[in-house]
């Protein structure tokens, strides 16, 4: 009963017209990036978060979530179709959904995905609703200790779960959470390693370093690869799947709803990950497995249910915790910041209209998606010929407007130079920028923890492991680490990223 | 010669001299005690902690990478979009929005090829008017479509 009140508190908030508005525009412009090659949602949300700071909390973040699961049906749209993963977390899609529509049921592919996204994200917001507050009160028992043991293991889990080498994840992470320690010190004022320079002795914005890293590094990646996309008009059938489709269609939605609702609440989880658990797990199951990878509906309802999940509840953490997962909250617990919202376990009763009006949102924003999107889908596949050189300058410009408008400082504009550089050089170097924007994030609150929890114990150590939830999440980190040393494990890790 | 100059080489070198520089300037800050901990120590074992990575990330590379090819870092594409990030710096205060979105927008389009200039500075013009209608009119951006430099 206090679920339903909390909901339908939320859905007052998400018909509001003017967030039902951003609402829309947030998905139509997720749906954008998602099906543009390129431009991730984290780049999209990083470029776009200056200009949100003049809306409401709750309308910003609604905006945000939108492009966020709008990115995810953008990118399987164009997976299926033309075999290009707008999305990472789409990668899994185009090798049965674009074999679906060679065999000329492109129509079927893409509404078994908008049903399977569409079921995923109703069942996710319904355990959003249930579990959240629950979480959320366990989160207001923790202490110092309990939270830096928190995040040394959300750390620890998003770089597991991420793919690429692990001391040089780690060392992201580092370098993430030096950054971010730079400007006054909270405890004594001391400026820190500011170089001097006034401008830095708030800090460097986070909003500035994704903008830099994710926008302006991608957009140079994007420019080197010669452009080659020619839009092939698969032909379309029917959108209607009969009923042997539904048949086989309504398994694989439930498992991946099932998977995509667990992995995207683990720290590190969300949309990716979900969706090559999924596909993999279809796999296993599948009888006969010799039909995936030639056009299986059941390798795109899978994994396009999970990554819509896994996108939905990986919201959890960060609501009630106030523990980012992945790069893309990491940008969301910017958002709140600028709004000043601290996210954390009092979130739900201290703005319930913000927490229950962005969860129903997201439930109306993946209405907004099944409605529009499956007669807009000529419309998205034609902007795929809008040519990259008109695109990208106006990235570069509003990236500058954006970064300037933070604070109506010049700085910043250096500032954004000078880690879009470094965004390009990491690029070269293989090295994933996401680890360094989740430790810039939590850097500054490990440290404020760390010290108030070693303040408490009187300069003794042992209170991280002599309290047990803290040693708990302790060990929990530590298993993770040494999962992925043990040359075994490596071995399927590596595997399942390989698909 | 070459083949130690592998990515996860250059990258190991990276981290560690990015630690190092944060090191350094840690030891400027207070340690503190156990109980205080001071400004300089959660930032100094961290530094310390990317160059062990750095080292490990480089000290590796030379078993498993040997003979890749190292990253040509150099791009021309970079400095464009750099420059023209830098421009806009240059010219938003004195020259105003409109001014600044044109020289963005058009130093921005030489990174790409074909190169068109007078449609890319119509371009750049067409941006720089729909900027400034949206962010300074409708948005209420603090600052002149046309600045000081140009006496209006």
């Amino acid at each position: 009963m206090e679920t339903l009140n909390a909901l339908l508190l939320g859905l007052d908030q998400a018909i509001l017209p003017t967030n039902l508005f951003w609402c829309l525009m947030g998905t139509l412009l997720g749906t954008l990036v998602g099906v543009l090659p390129g431009l991730g949602p984290a780049a999209t949300m990083a470029i776009l978060l200056p200009f949100t700071i003049g809306l409401e909390p709750v309308t910003s973040l609604i905006m945000m979530a939108g492009i966020y699961y709008g990115a995810q049906y953008g990118g399987s749209t164009t997976a299926i179709l033309l075999n290009l993963p707008g999305e990472a977390s789409s990668v899994v899609t185009a090798i049965d959904g674009y074999k679906m529509a060679r065999n000329g049921r492109a129509g079927v592919a893409l509404s078994t995905a908008a049903i399977g996204s569409f079921f995923a994200g109703t069942v996710a917001t319904l355990l959003l609703a249930l579990f959240a507050p629950s979480l959320a009160e366990i989160g207001l028992l923790f202490g110092p200790a309990e939270y830096f043991s928190l995040m040394i293991l959300g750390l620890v889990a998003s770089i597991v779960l991420s793919r690429g080498s692990l001391p040089k994840a780690l060392a992201m992470v580092f370098i993430g959470i030096l950054v971010g320690l730079v400007g006054q010190d909270v405890q004594t004022a001391a400026p820190r390693f500011t170089l001097g320079f006034q401008e830095m002795s708030s800090g460097v914005s986070f909003v500035v370093v994704a903008m830099g890293l994710f926008g302006i590094g991608e957009l140079i990646k994007d420019l080197e690869t010669p452009e080659s996309r020619t839009a092939i008009n698969a032909p379309f059938f029917s959108m209607i799947p009969s009923r042997e489709d539904w048949r086989r269609m309504i398994a694989p939605i439930l498992r991946g709803t099932g998977v995509g609702s667990v992995l995207g609440l683990l720290p590190g989880g969300g949309a990716l990950l979900a969706a090559f658990a999924a596909y993999a797990i279809e796999k296993r199951v599948a009888r006969p497995p010799e039909g995936f990878g030639g056009g299986a509906i059941e390798g795109v309802a899978s994994p396009e249910s999970a990554n819509n999940a896994g996108a939905q509840t990986s919201f959890v953490p960060l609501l009630t915790l106030g523990l980012p997962a992945n790069a893309v909250m990491a940008l969301m617990f910017g958002a709140l910041i600028m709004q000043g919202i601290a996210p954390g376990p009092t979130l739900i009763s201290e703005h319930p209209d913000v927490f229950w009006g962005v969860i129903v949102s997201m439930w109306v924003g993946n209405v907004m998606l099944l409605v529009l999107n499956l007669p807009l889908i000529g419309i998205w596949t034609r902007l795929l010929t809008m040519p990259f050189h008109y695109l990208f300058p106006a990235i570069v410009v509003f990236c500058s407007i954006g970064a300037f408008s933070l604070s109506n400082s010049v700085f910043d504009l250096w500032l954004l130079g000078a880690f879009g550089v470094a965004g390009y050089i990491f690029a070269k170097l293989d090295c994933d920028p996401a680890p360094l924007v989740m430790g810039l994030i939590l850097g500054p609150m490990m440290e404020e923890n760390f010290r108030r929890a070693m303040f408490l114990a009187r300069g003794n150590p042992s209170i991280f492991v002599d309290r047990p939830i803290s040693a708990g999440l302790l060990v929990l980190a530590v298993l993770a680490i040494a999962m992925v040393a043990l040359p075994k494990i490596k071995a399927v890790r590596e595997e399942a990223f390989q698909e | 010669m070459t083949s130690r100059l592998n990515p996860q080489l250059i990258a190991g070198l990276v981290f560690v001299s990015i630690g190092a520089a944060f090191l350094l300037g840690s030891l400027d800050l207070s340690y503190g005690t156990w109980r205080k901990i001071g400004p300089g120590a959660f930032p100094g074992l961290v530094a310390s902690a990317l160059i062990a990575m750095g080292l490990i990330v480089a000290f590796t590379a030379r078993r498993h990478d040997a003979g890749e090819e190292p990253p040509s870092l150099y791009s021309s594409k970079v400095m464009f979009i750099i420059t023209a990030i830098v421009v806009f710096g240059l010219v938003v205060r004195g020259g105003g929005l409109l001014p600044a979105v044109f020289c963005c927008c058009f130093i921005s389009s030489f990174a790409s090829r074909p190169l068109r200039p007078v449609k890319s500075a119509l371009y750049g013009l067409g941006l720089g008017a729909a900027c400034s209608l949206v962010f300074i009119k409708g948005l209420g951006m603090p600052i002149a479509i046309i600045g000081p430099w140009f006496g209006l």
